[in-house]
């Protein structure tokens, strides 16, 4: 500071420079005061656009402190804006579990400075009311300390939510409707796309919804042969040209490439205006229905065949019997027997589902009401062997007449006769088989050959070769009546070109 | 039992065809018992061609199940010369046939002499014949 020259024009001059100072300062003031002024309305401005908004917004420090927040946020914990700034978020949720997920996500904002994108967390009121809150929160520079904060925005979603929960749940149950069915559920679009698909359906088809879901129906599950002409239906259907066809029978391919007869019922889905948009076919696979049905019928014609076949044997026996009996006592006593052999046959078939008889047993039935005590007339020998049906029913009337005449003519008039029974299987060829049955009576009385042959001897020498096309040779021998039979086991195969189905009496496999 | 011939086909050449011995000569006799004069009886439709080549007949009672096979072929033979059938089946063999031999007249097991021999008389003894 240099010496005063003059003291008053000294401090005169210091007063000027306080005085312009001072008024300096003044200018100051009053400009600050107008930012203050004008920073207050701008925040005041702010904080009315923000509480207008109704979705949470707010701004956290690292700590957690609330930096700022909207009025849907301060009304969530019950306390004004005011009292929420500056205040830990910690301190004012109660829910433990729902804090520390807010606070990790705030800190992950931080700390990465990514944004991140809630689509649905549960947050609990003051009032303890759950809502649903679909969250965005994004970095934030903490304005004066310039550290780093998040700024978040939090939107209610709870009736939203609410209502796709409740549609899902809907949309969830109507699939499980759709998935107890027992029948495929199939909706198909305009184009043929597949926008339905129940369990059923995909297990008929054999493959996953995804594989069925917006695929073309035809191209992908209908037959080849036959999709031209389905889809033609179809597309026909969808101009309107056509009624839908309530039923249907239509065949449908798996995923192994096997096709399925379904039994389709359809409706048509029409929108507000009437114009069809969809089909929606239930369908039920009745490819086994159908093959048990037609085994049935198969089955029904059988019996009905073997019915009146036995019937017309029955009668014809009758008629022939006639013939040859000369009172009604002997009338009755051979039809019965010839009819009873018949039964003896039936019965044998029907516990074996026709499918054979054993030859021992059927002998043994047959022989049984003329064996003596020491059961010494009759010696059977052979392997074991399964008489095809045909053969079990002419056979059993063959050895029938053959023990008749045997009692009332051959060995077995006489107490000391005796009937040997022996069969073996013979292979003709590779694949035919054959069986040798000889019935040979000895010990009895002179044998004389009849003087004329009755029906039992016909039937004797003639119905097997007849009927299954063997042969048959009765001899009437001084020592004893025999007879050599030849009786095909295997069936003969029908004649190319002749289009038939088998018939019942056909031979079965042979063989025990 | 057997009766009278009777004048609606007496003199007749009648092939049976039939597979059970036993249905057969039953209508053997019934046929015999009406006058005709019987070809066959054959078991089999190969059997039974063979016949038709080897002798004239007049008509035929075909049952339609044979063991193997029908009797469809035996159909065609006759009607390639032109000679009457009548079907005869123990059930609904019909269906067993092939479309084109549908529709000829079809007698059901058991056969009474009364419908044979209007059969007989009716659809073998035709004009020309």
């Amino acid at each position: 500071m240099s010496e005063p020259q003059n003291p008053e024009a000294g401090m005169l001059a210091e007063l000027e420079r306080l005085r312009a100072q001072a008024a300096e300062l003044q200018r100051r003031h009053a400009q600050l005061q107008k930012a203050d002024e004008a920073h207050h309305v701008a925040e005041m401005r702010l904080r009315q656009i923000i509480d207008l908004v109704p979705h949470m917004i707010f701004a956290k420090d690292h700590e957690g402190r609330f930096l700022l927040a909207n009025r849907a946020v301060a009304e969530a914990y019950g306390v004004t804006v005011d009292e929420l700034i500056g205040r830990s978020h910690r301190e004012l949720h109660e829910r433990a579990e729902e804090i520390d997920r807010m606070l990790a996500d705030d800190r992950a904002v931080i700390e990465t400075g990514a944004r991140r994108f809630i689509p649905a967390e549960t947050f609990t009121d003051r009032h303890g009311e759950r809502r649903v809150l679909q969250t965005t929160k994004i970095p934030f520079t903490e304005p004066g300390s310039n550290l780093p904060a998040m700024l978040g925005v939090a939107v209610d979603i709870t009736d939203r939510a609410q209502t796709r929960e409740a549609l899902e749940e809907e949309r969830r149950r109507a699939q499980e409707y759709l998935n107890i069915a027992g029948v495929m559920l199939v909706v198909l679009e305009r184009d043929g796309a597949v926008s339905l698909i129940n369990r059923k359906g995909c297990e008929v088809l054999g493959r996953a919804e995804h594989e069925i879901l917006g695929r073309n129906w035809f191209d992908h599950f209908v037959p080849e042969a036959i999709r031209g002409r389905v889809r033609a239906v179809f597309d026909r259907l969808m101009a309107g040209e056509v009624e839908l066809t309530e039923y249907v029978e239509n065949p449908i391919i798996n995923a192994r490439g096997e096709q399925r007869l379904i039994a389709w019922h359809n409706v048509a889905l029409r929108d507000r205006e009437g114009k069809l948009v969809q089909t929606l076919s239930s369908g039920e696979d009745i490819t086994d229905r159908r093959k048990a049905e037609e085994q049935q019928q198969q089955m029904m014609r059988e019996l009905d065949h073997r019915v009146k076949n036995n019937l017309a044997a029955v009668l014809s026996i009758a008629e022939q019997t006639v013939s040859g009996a000369d009172s009604l006592d002997a009338f009755a006593e051979a039809f019965t027997g010839r009819v009873r052999s018949m039964a003896i046959a039936h019965e044998m078939l029907a516990r074996s589902r026709w499918e054979g008889a054993n030859l021992r047993e059927m002998l043994h039935r047959l022989l049984a009401p003329y064996r003596d005590d020491d059961d010494r007339r009759f010696s059977c020998e052979g392997p074991p062997v399964t008489l095809p049906a045909s053969v079990t029913q002419s056979l059993c009337m063959v050895i029938h007449e053959l023990v008749t005449n045997a009692v009332k003519y051959g060995a077995l008039a006489s107490p000391q006769g005796r009937v040997w029974i022996g069969w073996e299987r013979e292979h003709p060829g590779p694949s035919a088989e054959q069986l040798r049955l000889t019935w040979l009576e000895r010990d009895g009385p002179p044998v004389t050959r009849p003087a004329h042959r009755g029906f039992g001897t016909a039937l004797i020498e003639r119905m097997i070769a007849y009927q299954l096309h063997g042969h048959a040779r009765l001899n009437f021998d001084r020592a004893g009546v025999n007879c050599t039979m030849l009786i095909p086991l295997t069936s003969r195969p029908e004649p190319a070109g002749m289009e038939s189905g088998s018939s019942a009496d056909e031979p079965g496999e042979g063989g025990s | 039992m057997i009766g009278k011939p009777d004048v609606r086909c007496a003199g007749l050449k009648v092939l049976i065809v039939e597979d059970d011995f036993l249905v057969a000569r039953s209508l053997e006799i019934l046929l015999a018992g009406l006058g005709c004069e019987v070809v066959g009886p054959a078991s089999t439709a190969e059997e039974a061609c063979e016949l038709i080549k080897a002798r004239p007949v007049d008509g035929a009672l075909l049952d339609i199940a044979l063991s193997p096979g029908t009797s469809a072929p035996v159909a065609r033979a006759l009607l390639y010369r032109d000679r009457p059938f009548v079907f005869v089946t123990g059930y609904a063999g019909i269906g067993m046939l092939p479309d084109d031999l549908r529709g000829y007249r079809v007698l059901q097991k058991p056969v009474d002499r009364e419908t044979l021999a209007s059969a007989l008389g009716e659809f073998i003894r035709q004009p020309g014949r």
